[in-house]
């Protein structure tokens, strides 16, 4: 993975920022330059960190990069705010995984350049850690 | 030290697997003989100090509240950086929206690396340097296979966030008292991925002369006892030493309880006392005053000693507790540990 | 008024070709379709290939092949779609004809996908989506098309069994067919039991890796001779609405098809109901049977009705893929729609094995990955 092309795209990758289109509210994950409405008027968005899985397939013939993990799923998460989203999905046993479980966003290792070169990360999801509450 | 500094947010990470003793003993053809009865936390694949430094601080300024901007500082103390030059603390700093303000290194004192962050952080907002630091102890700790050590090498993150005193604050940093000094008991040579160790030596010279040290330093210091804490968090590279601790210093089973995490999580290296007190904020009350003694091999103490305020209250719901990570577990086979963390080297 | 016939093709067998390079399987494809057009010299060479960038580590391929093959000189270019990259080398060699500069257009399409290991070959063709975004993430093609393949199975209440049939039926009109990688039949059972590669995509519901190369060429109709005239009666392409598949609203159709085959049916100035025999893009089973449907041969949500119909095959309704398709005949990527033309000039001139009675229209449908380009051709017997 080039070095500099890593670089370019980290902050879309490590804090899931999108855009927006000003003129007709859709947002796009990753941004897209202008609109399919054909507005350039585009600003920058947060997207929210919890979503729901609405699909997921489990790979098991992984590209070179990926091989190591193989088998993993991958998934799409419609996020609080109706945005959908594309993620590999971490920490869950294969049994529990299932449509509409709710899904946090995790800050994880993507991939890596074999022992001497970059290690690439980005946001995966995993199934929402249930918090107790004080009484 | 009269500063007025507090924690103004914590937070913690321990991955999710979980390898019991018997399993790895059981590898080692050590069925039966003198094996811990408990478990570690092992990190997954797609897991690094790196990633378990994130969690941990996001979970931080959950709680916090504050604009991840306003940091002055990210320190991060650990002896798993996955890479051995080039900072932990910036990518960490870039994935919670902190650059391109903050100071960020990474420190290295073996298990004590969390608390000289920690300190580190407290001069600067003490300073007026910054307005708001965060540090971080967090290691995903490497076994030798076969080696004792594997028993207990675990994994976890502890992060807090340091400011002046507020309304907001969820604890206020009373005092510390260090002791350090040139002692080996543990090492890991440039170049060389497993770690060495001395044995027994690790623990009258090396443990034990550090920790009672600080602590009995600080409360001197303060004119404090045993019994104005109310937790009490030590490091933890096993069960025995941190229990023998107390009973030295004088502390009960019921303040140093809550804050043992080793059976369940082993030693989480730099990130052990760091997430004992985690787990002691998690249930304490505001007027609780806490203790934190940690150890570094090499070989050092850092005691602080902390007084809970109001703010507890509101925020410790705002992030996963303690208990939260613990409760989530999958058990793994030796085979898949190797996997997972890579033993197998070409 | 300018019209486009294809006056002649050229292929080789598709099978992992270890002694021939991919220039070789591509001239010998080229010069084939150039004797049956009893051409020396084209005016123009597209030469289409998905992969030969990354795989063969070669650029400027229209260049090195029209050098290749003796025709130096020549305007040559390369064009790269994905598995798309065929259908839009035929979609520019039409505008080249229509346009009224260039008389005889040699395409030709090849790829060879045994030059690299499988999990490389995994890597690259993961790269017809966004690298950045979507294959950053581990997803493959095979990932992605398992996506759409669970929502149509929970959208439409449909069995798995019933969309496996489709390659079924593929290996069937594959049986005496001389280029085809697979040419033997397949049991369903088989097909079902077959590993998982993406759930719940088994390896049989797949295309296979393997090379191949085929070649048409287009003259202008006024230079034709010959008794059979196949032209092109239209061709359209489009992209998908939304690239990103997370994004889109269905995933189960898809719009590049979608809208690529209501023009050029309209242009065409005919419905699907007319089209006597056709070639989709079943690079893996769901895919072909959301083709069926997006090309309006069926309701959405009843593809496999005309599968499990028997609608399919050269007496049915609609018979498609009546050479093998791209999991029998195979699918060498850039070539893999220039296989589909030949197929169905084949089919237009009465010299099918698995002979439609009388075709007159026949339709290519080529699409690249999830949907991102497809390309739709109406082909035509004039005489």
């Amino acid at each position: 993975m080039s070095v500099p092309r890593y670089w370019a795209e980290r902050i879309t990758r490590y804090r899931m920022i999108g855009n927006k289109c000003k003129k007709c509210g859709t947002v796009y994950y990753p941004p897209k330059f202008s609109c399919n409405c054909g507005s350039k008027d585009m600003e920058q968005y947060q997207l929210p960190r919890k979503g729901i899985l609405i699909n997921y397939s489990w790979i098991y013939t992984a590209p070179q990069e990926h091989k190591k993990n193989e088998p993993y799923p991958i998934g799409i998460i419609q996020l609080t705010d109706g945005t959908k989203i594309l993620a590999q999905i971490t920490d869950v046993e294969p049994e529990k995984l299932k449509i509409g479980i709710e899904m946090e966003a995790v800050f994880r290792k993507i991939t890596e350049d074999g022992d001497k070169g970059l290690i690439q990360y980005g946001i995966k999801f995993r199934p929402v850690i249930k918090q107790t509450k004080n009484t | 030290m009269g500063s007025d500094v507090a924690i103004i947010g914590y937070g913690a990470y321990i991955p999710m697997y979980r390898i019991p003793h018997k399993e790895i003993a059981e590898i080692w053809g050590r069925g039966g003989r003198g094996i811990p009865p408990n478990e570690k936390a092992v990190a997954g694949p797609d897991e690094d100090t790196v990633t378990i430094s994130v969690e941990a601080a996001i979970n931080a300024l959950n709680r916090a509240k504050i604009n991840p901007q306003d940091l002055g500082a990210i320190y991060v103390g650990t002896e798993s950086k996955p890479y051995a030059v080039k900072p932990t603390s910036t990518i960490v700093a870039e994935a919670i929206g902190a650059t391109p303000n903050p100071l960020a290194a990474d420190f290295e004192f073996a298990c004590k690396a969390g608390t000289e962050a920690f300190i580190a952080v407290l001069g600067l907002v003490a300073s007026g340097n910054i307005k708001a630091g965060m540090a971080i102890g967090a290691d995903i700790a490497r076994g030798r296979p076969s080696d004792e050590l594997e028993y207990t090498t675990g994994s976890g993150a502890a992060a807090y966030i340091l400011a002046p005193n507020n309304h907001d604050a969820i604890a206020k940093i009373e005092d510390r008292y260090t002791y350090v000094t040139d002692t080996p008991d543990f090492w890991r040579r440039e170049g060389q991925y497993f770690p060495m160790h001395t044995y027994r030596f690790t623990g009258d010279p090396a443990y034990f002369t550090h920790v009672e040290n600080a602590a009995k330093g600080l409360m001197q210091k303060l004119g404090l006892r045993p019994s104005d804490f109310r937790f009490v968090s030590f490091h933890q590279p096993n069960v025995k030493f941190p229990l023998q601790a107390a009973e030295d210093l004088g502390f009960t089973l019921d303040q140093i309880k809550p804050t043992l995490l080793n059976p369940v999580i082993g030693n989480a290296y730099a990130g052990s006392s760091l997430l004992g007190l985690a787990a002691a904020l998690d249930i304490s009350k505001p007027g609780d005053r806490l203790l934190i003694v940690s150890f570094g091999s090499g070989a050092g103490s850092d005691a602080i000693s902390i007084i809970v305020e109001d703010g507890i209250e509101s925020k410790r719901d705002l992030a996963p507790k303690v208990i939260d990570y613990i409760s989530r577990r999958v058990q793994i086979s030796y085979g898949l540990y190797v996997r997972f963390r890579e033993k197998l080297r070409e | 008024m300018n019209q486009v016939a294809i006056t002649g093709v050229g292929y080789v067998p598709i099978s992992e070709h270890w002694s021939k390079s991919l220039r070789m399987l591509m001239a010998e494809a080229g010069f084939l379709a150039l004797d049956e057009a009893e051409i020396d010299k084209p005016d123009l060479i597209i030469v289409s290939s998905a992969f030969a960038s990354r795989l063969q580590e070669q650029y400027q391929l229209g260049a090195l092949i029209a050098n290749y093959m003796g025709l130096g000189g020549v305007p040559a270019m390369s064009v790269e779609a994905g598995d798309a990259s065929g259908g839009v080398a035929i979609h520019l060699g039409y505008t080249a004809i229509l346009s009224g500069i260039y008389k005889n257009v040699l395409i030709i399409g090849g790829d060879k996908l045994s030059d690299e290991l499988p999990a490389r070959v995994e890597s690259v063709m993961a790269s017809m989506e966004d690298r950045e975004y979507i294959t950053y993430h581990g997803a493959t093609y095979a990932g992605l098309a398992a996506l759409v393949y669970k929502e149509y199975l929970t959208k439409y209440g449909v069995k798995n069994d019933d969309i496996a049939l489709l390659a079924v039926h593929d290996h069937s009109m594959a049986v005496g067919i001389a280029h085809a990688q697979y040419p033997f039949p397949i049991k369903l059972d088989k097909v079902l039991s077959s590993p998982i590669i993406a759930d719940p995509i088994r390896l049989f519901e797949s295309f296979g890796f393997g090379d191949g190369a085929a070649a048409i060429v287009l003259s202008a109709l006024e230079d034709i001779k010959s008794d059979t005239i196949i032209t092109i009666e239209s061709s359209v392409m489009a992209t998908a609405e939304q690239f990103n598949i997370a994004q889109r609203d269905n995933i189960v159709s898809f719009s590049s098809t979608n809208k690529a085959a209501k023009q050029a049916y309209a242009k065409a100035k005919i419905t699907p109901n007319e089209i006597n025999v056709a070639e989709i893009h079943d690079s893996y089973t769901i895919l072909g049977i959301i083709a069926l449907e997006d090309l309006g041969f069926a309701k959405y949500g009843e593809g496999t009705k005309l599968l499990k119909e028997g609608q399919l095959t050269p007496g049915g309704k609609i018979p498609v893929n009546t050479f093998g398709g791209l999991k029998a005949r195979g699918h060498p990527f850039g070539a893999t729609a220039l296989y589909q033309t030949m197929e169905i000039v084949k089919q237009l001139r009465g010299e099918a094995p698995h002979q439609v009675p009388k075709a007159e229209y026949g339709l290519v449908h080529s699409m690249a990955g999830i949907g991102g380009t497809a390309v739709v051709n109406i082909l035509r017997r004039m005489k």
